[in-house]
């Protein structure tokens, strides 16, 4: 049975199944923080299913599997790491595990700033750091039925 | 045993409980799941050396471990073991 959130729940940075969350959630939770008032600026990245791999093949579905204890422990330092750069508000940091068709969400990243000048460059290193540390999987289900 | 990605597909499992006679350590294990599923040998070991691949990080407990030789690495009666393939996110 899914726990999907809705406007006003709190939303914490971490792992959760495909449609539990989405973007106006999230960034509904991250102006419930009393903090936002601080804020100037809100930056967001959403990742998104590509209709061809790094290779070139077309994809027909992707599926994402994660260690969710390992993955929220990594996404919680990375969020942590986030907050303690000068003029950081709040970020808001969510990974999606299961089957996606093209274009659907991945990923959610939002961060709160006082300005946006640290907005941005603390939106990239979240994003690159996410690409590498999070103990998260992806399969790409490809049009000739093969998968890698 | 926790299984993700690659060993999920093998194994067609997300877990598995190693109840008799448990393993007393990474080395007991990794013999054990050759045997049993051995579609992992490539995915887990060296083709020429037989040992572990770099590229696969451990997990015992929901914590990596960082141990040159992980084989050795001891496990108690009821520790979480998994392996963990190079992370590729969305």
């Amino acid at each position: 049975m899914t726990n999907n959130k809705k406007k006003g729940d709190l939303i914490e940075s971490g792992i959760y199944k495909k449609n539990e969350v989405d973007f106006p959630t999230l960034m509904s939770s991250l102006k419930n923080n009393l903090k936002i008032r601080n804020a100037g600026a809100v930056l967001s990245f959403n990742g998104i299913v590509r209709e061809t791999s790094k290779e070139g093949k077309l994809v027909k579905s992707l599926t994402i599997d994660a260690y969710d204890e390992l993955a929220n422990k990594s996404i919680n330092q990375i969020c942590e790491d986030i907050r303690k750069i000068q003029g950081i508000i709040d970020i808001k940091l969510i990974h999606l595990k299961g089957k996606f068709k093209i274009s659907e969400d991945l990923v959610y990243v939002a961060v709160a700033s006082a300005h946006r000048e640290e907005g941005f460059k603390a939106l990239r290193i979240a994003v690159e750091r996410y690409k590498k540390e999070i103990e998260v999987w992806k399969r790409e289900e490809f049009l000739d039925d093969s998968a890698e | 045993m926790l299984y993700f990605a690659d060993f999920k597909t093998i194994t067609q499992k997300s877990e598995e409980y190693f109840n008799h006679n448990h393993p007393r350590n990474v080395g007991e294990i990794v013999k054990i799941l050759i045997k049993k599923y051995p579609q992992l040998k490539n995915i887990l070991l060296e083709a020429k050396t037989n040992k572990i691949k770099d590229t696969i990080s451990i997990a015992i407990n929901h914590s990596i471990i960082k141990n040159p030789n992980p084989r050795s690495e001891s496990l108690q009666k009821d520790d979480i073991l998994a392996f963990l393939l190079p992370i590729s996110g969305g």
